[in-house]
């Protein structure tokens, strides 16, 4: 018998040394790999907050509840550490993804004056660190609740009955499989019975129909951060009602 | 900044992946700076998170930072490609539009199909001839010129559509307005129509190259002579268009169109190219 032993060779960061003489050199697959690999952690940071102290007291940065705002800062923390100059300065042996965090931090915390409201204070009771900015990544950290919630619930369930209701049964089940059961679209093109192009086509559609449904029913009325989450809820529940 | 009426048509394509990189750039900053733009853009979003059983964020989010950061790096070849693409699609459209005299109107969504720029919602098609026949064929010059346009049906009704075409000598030829004749064509939306007037091409026209120009000023903007003049003048001098180029009221100087167009995107415009042969003997 034998046996094939391949050696892998790797940088310290773990990436392959393929991997991070691309990167450094700015080749797209490379950069694009990096991106791959990174953007749901800084995602996270950026979308569910994290914590850090100024001035002796702590306070939390309530994550980004305008999608342009979390798009738009996404986009800058890559931006600056994908610049020529960020690049050729990496050695491969620090782990990336910490320092990309620290870069998606320091953008947020340049809006720290001018936009308090994303950034109440968490309690006097957490030690100081002599005035510098410590931070602590905890993407778990929850919102609020938005009080407009209870004023919208009923707008938004009557919205989203009302797309899904006017949906032909075979959109509906490629709604229920691809976003309330989570298939791939392999597996749900397989499900179906219909090629993977076809379902990519139909969501497509789909979510074309989706927004101008929203916007000739006058959305204007809901508040957009209790519509992600009131309309997910009601995703699954009224799916799980039409299809039963 | 003002809410200008086909942002929220334009952000859900970008959103959904059907708005041209090399328009991104521009209604990023638009959005940045239009709070009206920029709630349209958080509440199609959010929308989206809850369409893909999301809650914090929609892979189609992630993707969509991705093409913008990179769309401009070195070596990238697909949005020329996805131009080059748009216009073939353009020039299909001359084809097809023939059909309109012949009763087979296309839809909207055969006209999106093909690819029209992004933000243009003007279409213009030329024909001549018994039976008609696309333009882009070339004319002789003893028949007649016709048009049909294409407004998009999300469009304000009503506008008043000016055709012009300058010649590959420099003259400026009058369709709608003519010198003697103010009167432009008031548009119709969502189908391809008949611009209901006819150019006897032996009057005034020379064989050789014809570029025609369609513009669709603001609703209540009338366009003069002298401005399709000075419109011409500038155009004259322009160098020949290339795939992907901006629409031509774009091209211009400020100077020459701010009068009827005081902001770029109140104007819609389009142009397409003829070519006039010999009379049969």
């Amino acid at each position: 018998m034998t046996t094939r032993i391949s050696a892998v060779v790797s940088a310290p960061n773990g990436w392959s040394k393929d991997l991070l003489a691309g990167f450094r050199s700015g080749e797209r697959w490379a950069l694009t790999r990096i991106y791959e690999l990174n953007v749901a952690t800084i995602a996270a940071i950026l979308r569910h907050g994290f914590q850090f102290s100024s001035r002796g007291h702590h306070h939390r940065f309530v994550g980004y509840h305008s999608a342009f705002d979390f798009q738009d800062a996404l986009h800058e923390t890559f931006r600056r550490a994908f610049e020529p100059r960020a690049r050729q300065g990496y050695d491969g042996i620090r782990p990336y993804g910490p320092y990309l965090a620290t870069i998606a931090r320091n953008i947020v915390l340049r809006s720290f004056r001018a936009r308090e409201v994303l950034f109440p204070a968490i309690g006097d009771d957490s030690p100081d660190t002599g005035g510098q900015s410590e931070h602590h990544h905890n993407p778990l950290a929850q919102t609020k609740a938005s009080p407009e919630r209870a004023l919208h619930d009923a707008q938004v369930r009557e919205l989203l009955k009302g797309f899904l209701a006017q949906l032909e049964a075979s959109d509906r089940e490629i709604v229920d499989l691809r976003f309330a059961q989570g298939m791939s679209q392999r597996d749900a093109a397989k499900q179906i019975g219909m090629g993977r192009q076809r379902i990519r086509t139909r969501e497509l559609k789909l979510r074309k129909l989706l927004l101008a449904y929203l916007h000739r029913r006058s959305e204007s009325e809901l508040v957009a951060g209790a519509l992600s989450v009131l309309l997910g809820a009601e995703l699954t529940s009224t799916l799980l009602g039409s299809l039963s | 900044m003002r809410f200008h009426h086909r942002m929220p048509r334009r952000i859900d394509r970008y959103l959904v992946g059907e708005l041209a990189p090399r328009h991104h750039g521009h209604l990023l900053d638009h959005v940045r700076s239009c709070e009206a733009c920029r709630l349209h853009y958080d509440r199609a979003s959010a929308a989206l998170r809850v369409f893909e059983g999301r809650d914090s964020w929609s892979p189609a989010e992630l993707d969509r930072v991705g093409a913008r950061l990179f769309a401009s790096s070195p070596g990238d070849e697909n949005g020329a490609s996805a131009t080059r693409r748009r216009w073939i699609g353009l020039t299909s459209t001359a084809v097809m539009t023939t059909a309109l005299l012949l009763w087979l109107r296309p839809g909207r969504d055969h006209f999106a199909a093909r690819g029209v720029d992004d933000d243009t919602t003007l279409g213009i098609q030329a024909m001549c001839g018994r039976p008609l026949h696309s333009a882009e064929e070339g004319c002789r010059i003893d028949e007649e010129l016709t048009f049909a346009y294409w407004v998009d049906e999300d469009d304000i009704p009503a506008r008043d559509l000016v055709i012009f075409g300058v010649d590959e000598h420099g003259s400026t030829m009058y369709y709608a307005p003519t010198p003697a004749d103010p009167a432009t064509i008031a548009t119709k939306t969502g189908t391809w129509e008949p611009a209901n007037l006819a150019v006897q091409l032996a009057v005034n026209h020379r064989p050789g190259g014809v570029v025609i120009y369609a513009l669709l000023p603001p609703a209540g903007i009338s366009v003069s002579i002298q401005e399709i003049d000075r419109f011409a003048a500038a155009l004259v001098t322009q160098p020949p268009t290339r795939l992907g180029d901006l629409p031509w009221v774009r091209r211009l100087d400020t100077r020459f169109t701010e009068s009827v167009c005081p902001h770029e995107d109140d104007c819609q415009s389009v142009e397409l190219s003829i070519l006039l042969r010999e009379a049969l003997p």
